[in-house]
């Protein structure tokens, strides 16, 4: 049987005593991310900027007529995504650096520094900034890239024509906002978790017929929605943020099927 | 010394958390599915039968039989709800609120009881062979899987074992950083193979909800069932 194993903890105490090679490595594979449509060399707001601009392009509004039946989908807001803590971290091995000066400084009176600075604070600081900056440009690059709008329309499509399959469809306008999804803080600690919140509303003749929520979310969940993929965010970043992935495409045909729910429960003709 | 300190490391290092999860692709037997997910995902086994908490207790911990087997139920409660509520598992209970088995459930006429079963299943633990018998309690149940908690509780210290463990060198801390206390295990019942695997050194403390806290965390990293609306 093909297993992956992994064992951790005390990682502090690891980390500082196997420092280089590990960091090294580490840095070295992890930062390697194919990432095609968000460029790689832009940093700050102008990265910011960038992947308002992909995830625009990537999920225009939608609008589709099947018989007599419009359909629009469209994104109220960007992609939530997670802090980029990996920037805080970085201010860690300049400290360390300061300490190791001081160490090398005056060895004698600052040994301790030495040791501190060098061999501790300087190795991890930079290992978790570069482990960071890897969760973080994963998490980034698969919610920036997503076709979250263009999903959701081929999920209604295909699941409408199920749904009617013997009759013409109802002269009604269904509409979806999405009003925000991405990856969020959650109710514990260790966790975050993929959430999508939207609106749906149904009309005929500009005049509403229903309008509900649709929330994949920690709190306040819609009754029939499933609980939202909650995990650590390195889990989320892992082999190439496959999960999120995953998680996008499940939430797509959950959403659908929901709305579809919906709409059969008002019986239109 | 120097010698010392690299074993305590390597105990470290190799203890705490122990995860395992199966490359392999995962089988459901209830239902079937367009596949939205990676083959491997452990969410894809949604119906998942949940084996009695094994509780070990150190000596003098519970009064009765009866005690420990209302902590035991109060944990298994614990995991059943997380499972159920924050993952969307369907969890299938060999046992009710008042302790009696839910021979209602099999659904293989082959078998009269799940005590039996169940029974069955520490005999062959024990001789470590699971396939086959994590393969029979599957299809009697009608799961994807089935899970197996154990919980170690393990005595508090007190100023005399904490002033040892100074004397020690800090081995017995070690030593009990290195033992997990708490352990899942996700059987896939297709092939009764071994596909999920946490254990983790958590402190089981006289506190129940601190307690219930700590070994739920143990499944905060499992991937999310399959949706119900994804299921043909």
């Amino acid at each position: 049987m093909a297993l992956q194993t992994k064992k951790s903890c005390v990682r502090l105490v690891f980390i500082s005593i196997c420092l280089m090679a590990m960091l090294q490595g580490c840095a070295a594979k992890k930062s390697d991310i194919p990432d095609p449509k968000l460029k790689k060399d832009q940093i700050g707001a102008e990265r910011f900027k960038e992947s308002q601009r992909v995830f625009a392009i990537r999920n225009p509004m939608m609008v589709s007529n099947i018989g007599g039946l419009e359909l629009i989908v469209r994104m109220a807001t960007i992609a939530e995504i997670p802090d980029n803590f990996y920037k805080t971290i970085g201010l860690t091995p300049p400290i360390g650096a300061g300490y190791l000066g001081l160490g090398l400084a005056a060895p004698p009176l600052y040994a301790s520094a030495l040791v501190v600075g060098g061999v501790i604070i300087i190795p991890l600081g930079t290992y978790l900034y570069f482990h960071e900056k890897w969760i973080w440009d994963s998490i980034n690059a698969a919610l920036t890239n997503a076709e979250f709008t263009r999903a959701v329309d081929r999920a209604m499509k295909v699941r409408l024509n199920a749904a009617f399959v013997n009759e013409s469809t109802p002269n009604v306008k269904i509409e979806i906002i999405i009003q925000g999804f991405g990856i969020v803080d959650s109710s514990s600690p260790r966790q975050h978790c993929f959430m999508v919140s939207s609106d749906f509303i149904l009309s005929r003749d500009n005049m509403e017929i229903k309008r509900d929520h649709l929330r994949i979310t920690d709190f306040n969940r819609s009754k029939d929605a499933p609980p939202p993929q909650c995990c650590s965010l390195e889990h989320f970043a892992e082999n190439e943020a496959r999960l999120v992935k995953d998680t996008l495409t499940e939430y797509t045909e959950v959403l659908a099927e929901m709305v579809i729910d919906r709409i059969l429960r008002e019986n239109l003709k | 010394m120097r010698n010392l300190f690299i074993v305590l490391l390597s105990v470290t290092i190799c203890s705490c958390t122990y995860h395992t999860q199966s490359k392999d692709p995962v089988a459901p037997v209830t239902y079937e599915a367009t596949q939205y997910r990676e083959a491997n995902s452990v969410g894809n086994l949604r119906r998942l039968a949940v084996m009695p908490v094994e509780l070990k207790p150190y000596k003098g911990k519970y009064s009765c039989e009866k005690d420990q087997e209302a902590a035991a139920l109060n944990y298994e409660n614990a995991c059943i709800k997380f499972l159920t509520e924050k993952k969307g598992y369907e969890i299938v209970v060999v046992r009710d609120s008042e302790e009696k088995w839910r021979s209602e459930l099999l659904s293989d006429a082959r078998y009269s009881s799940i005590k039996d079963l169940c029974q069955m299943w520490h005999k062959e633990i024990a001789k470590g062979n699971t396939v086959s018998v994590i393969q029979k309690i599957g299809r009697a149940l009608n799961v994807d899987g089935v899970l197996v908690v154990q919980i170690k509780e393990r005595k508090p210290w007190g100023v005399a074992d904490a002033l040892l463990n100074l004397a020690l060198l800090d081995i017995p801390l070690f030593y009990n950083i290195a033992s997990p206390e708490v352990s899942a295990w996700i059987y896939e019942t297709a092939t009764g193979r071994l596909i999920w695997r946490e254990e983790r050194s958590i402190v089981i403390t006289g506190n129940e909800s601190v307690n219930t806290d700590s070994l739920i965390s143990i499944f905060e990293e499992l991937e999310n069932a399959l949706p119900r609306q994804l299921i043909k």
